[in-house]
């Protein structure tokens, strides 16, 4: 059995937009078969040996192997009715949970990974951006982060410098909040809500949750899975594949202050699953 | 097989310039690159940044390049020469791959996973006819006395072999041909070829030990 | 004006964009969703195309389907004194690298959908399958080495058959096939990048400038 902690989360397991109505499906989570039925609006069941507690939020569906002790984080934009919201994309990885979350985190890879989208030579200084750990929110935020980008979104049709704001309000879920180029005082949301199937496998959710007025759905989706498609080979050719909680592991610099925040916030929970843990 | 023996892990036809090669030794992946003044680079094929394989990095001649975060290495120390997220600032002299000593010789690249204590010791002339290598998906052991037994077509004259092990499952046949005849080398290439083939897939039938 | 019917991430689709790319045909993309949503096979497409398939282009009016047959199609009206065949033995040996894709698709390719979660597979049965194939492309391409030529067939000028083959190679590591035991097809991939006219999809890294 994985790690108390990682046990008791909720996870995200199908976008309820690509579930058949009424017809059983199959997903792994946590090395566990799972069987799922979306039901209709608001409603699922899903059971692995038994049933298991089942919730729809943000177009997902979300079930655990534990006892969830808390409520699912909150992302009030979901709620705000201009916006455009679906899932871009559910893709497979071959790495673990943590490394597909702290490269959703960086910034340091956008002109080499991301190269005349996110970023482009030779913009590739990362600024000094502030980390904090929230004991109380339970997440680790990344505010006052800038980095110049060509093609910020699907909405913009000049490059900028965009701010962003990263948060982990979740060990496998990941949110952004970037400057929206339609409304100066809005942020875009943007989320991964990595499904883990096993120590080393996802199915990486992607959220859109984002302001455009000028982009129909398919034109944001493929913006976003071109993008995700750009990060599957860098994660896929990681090693070791969990990620390494010893600090001394690897060499982060300066501008990787919130992947040191965040293993250390995966450390102090407990985890195990997905991870190496420091000696 | 010991860490501490050479080993052959390329053939040097197989080092163009601004190339990686991927390599594997006893286990080892490792990035092999030859930078524009000829020297062989034999590296952990892992950036020590935050993991990623470097043989998917970019050969610019004297560094190689690190395709997630740019961090650029330098030929000969391995050493990190540039970080650019932080352009301005020197890196940290001691950020260095780690480094796998290198022979290049007789037409083929010696790597070891510890140095050895002695210089490579081969019979080899310096140029000699070096055949193509056949990967093979069985462990050294199956495939050492397929190759003792191994009869030149044509009763030629017969390849010296290395066998690199790669990991415990597979391993790399090289051979290569001392003094090989004048003419038509192609078609002797090709005549151990098909015969190293045909050992390759009896090897790979064999159930392991 | 050419209609290019395609997808951000099929590979036969990359093949197509490949030489349109490279010949600097103009084209408009239609982008038609293979996975999830399977869009391919909503009645509108079948209209143009009864097996429903990607790639398919429409050069005012004329119909193509499947990626040899356009690449071909392309070549020949635009280039075929390079990209594709001046003789019958050229024509020959085209046509067996583009057969070869096909077999790379089923096998390199199935792998990748299954390892996407896309379309379920018999795994070992398409690895092993592509290692019989991406060992006889190795060895070919070792031996054309060895004879001072750079590309699948014997002629100076890359063809069709190179463009055709190379995204299933490329892009074989997501379906769990590793490159790594083929040195001289690694070697043929840097040289296909440095062709004038490349361009990169998802998956695909850029390699090195070459030494000038």
């Amino acid at each position: 059995m994985p790690d108390p902690t990682t046990t008791n989360l909720w996870h995200p397991i199908a976008a309820c937009a690509d579930t058949p109505v009424g017809t059983p499906q199959r997903t792994t989570l946590l090395d566990t078969p799972i069987t799922y039925t979306l039901h209709g609006e608001g409603h699922a069941t899903a059971a692995s040996s038994s049933m298991l507690p089942v919730l729809i939020r943000y177009g997902y569906i979300w079930t655990s192997l534990g006892t969830p002790t808390a409520d699912l984080f909150d992302i009030p934009e979901y709620a705000e009715p201009d916006r455009r919201r679906f899932n871009a994309a559910s893709v497979s990885v071959h790495v673990s949970a943590p490394r597909a979350v702290e490269n959703f985190l960086d910034m340091s890879h956008f002109p080499f990974v991301h190269t005349g989208i996110l970023g482009a030579e030779p913009h590739t200084e990362v600024k000094e951006y502030d980390v904090e750990t929230s004991a109380e929110r339970d997440e680790v935020l990344a505010t006052r982060c800038r980095f110049f980008q060509p093609q910020p979104s699907t909405a913009a049709d000049q490059g900028a410098e965009v701010e962003y704001v990263y948060r982990v309000p979740h060990p496998n879920c990941a949110v952004l909040y970037k400057s929206s180029v339609i409304d100066e005082n809005r942020r875009d949301v943007i989320g991964i809500f990595v499904q883990p199937v096993s120590q080393e496998r996802v199915r990486a959710h992607m959220l859109v949750c984002v302001l455009d007025d000028r982009s129909d759905d398919a034109t944001i989706k493929r913006f976003q899975q071109t993008v995700f498609g750009q990060d599957k080979p860098i994660l896929e050719n990681q090693f070791p594949k969990r990620l390494p909680l010893d600090p001394r592991a690897e060499s982060p610099v300066r501008a990787d202050r919130v992947s040191i925040a965040y293993r250390r916030w995966l450390a102090a929970k407990g985890i195990t699953y997905g991870v190496i843990p420091a000696a | 097989m010991s860490a501490h023996a050479w080993h052959p892990i390329a053939a040097a036809r197989d080092l163009p310039p601004r190339h990686v090669f991927h390599a594997k030794l006893l286990g080892q992946e490792l990035a092999v690159w030859r930078a524009d003044d000829g020297y062989v680079n034999v590296w952990e094929n892992r950036c020590l940044h935050r993991g990623v394989r470097l043989s998917i990095g970019l050969n610019e001649g004297q560094e190689l390049k690190c395709q997630y975060h740019g961090w650029r290495y330098a030929s000969r120390t391995a050493g990190c020469t540039y970080i650019p997220a932080h352009p301005e600032g020197a890196p940290a002299r001691r950020i260095a791959n780690r480094i796998f000593p290198v022979i290049e010789r007789h037409g083929l690249v010696w790597s070891a996973l510890e140095t050895p204590p002695d210089d490579l010791q081969t019979s080899l002339p310096p140029d000699p006819l070096v055949l193509r290598e056949i990967a093979i998906d069985a462990p050294a052991a199956i495939v050492e006395p397929l190759l003792a037994a191994y009869d030149p077509p044509g009763h030629g004259p017969r390849p010296i072999f290395f066998i690199q092990p790669t990991d415990s499952e597979s391993c790399v046949i090289r051979g290569v041909i001392p003094e090989p005849p004048p003419t038509d080398t192609l078609a002797l290439l090709r005549l151990h070829d098909a015969a190293l083939c045909a050992l390759r897939d009896l090897a790979e039938q064999r159930p392991a030990a | 004006m050419i209609t290019f019917y395609e997808d951000a991430l099929c590979e036969n689709c990359y093949a197509v964009r490949l030489l349109l790319h490279m010949l600097a045909v103009p084209y408009t993309s239609h982008f038609v969703e293979l996975y999830p949503s399977r869009a391919n096979l909503q009645p509108w497409f079948r209209a143009i195309t009864p097996l429903a398939e990607l790639p398919v282009i429409d050069d005012d009016g004329v119909i193509i389907a499947g990626a040899a047959p356009i690449l071909v199609y392309l070549a020949a009206k635009h280039a075929s004194g390079t990209w594709y065949a001046t003789d019958t033995p050229a024509l020959a040996q085209v046509t067996h690298f583009l057969t070869l894709a096909e077999r790379l698709s089923a096998t390199a390719g199935a792998a990748r959908r299954h390892e996407s979660g896309f379309a379920p597979t018999d795994l070992s049965a398409a690895h092993a399958g592509a290692t019989r194939v991406l060992r006889g492309l190795d060895a070919h391409l070792w031996f054309a080495e060895q004879q001072s030529q750079a590309w699948l067939c014997p002629t100076p000028h890359p063809t069709v058959a190179d463009l055709a083959c190379f995204p299933h190679v490329i892009l074989c590591e997501e379906g769990g096939t590793s490159r790594q035991p083929y040195p001289a097809l690694r070697r043929w991939c840097d040289r296909v990048k440095r062709l004038p006219g490349f361009l990169v999809m998802p998956g695909v890294f850029l390699t090195a400038p070459p030494k000038t």
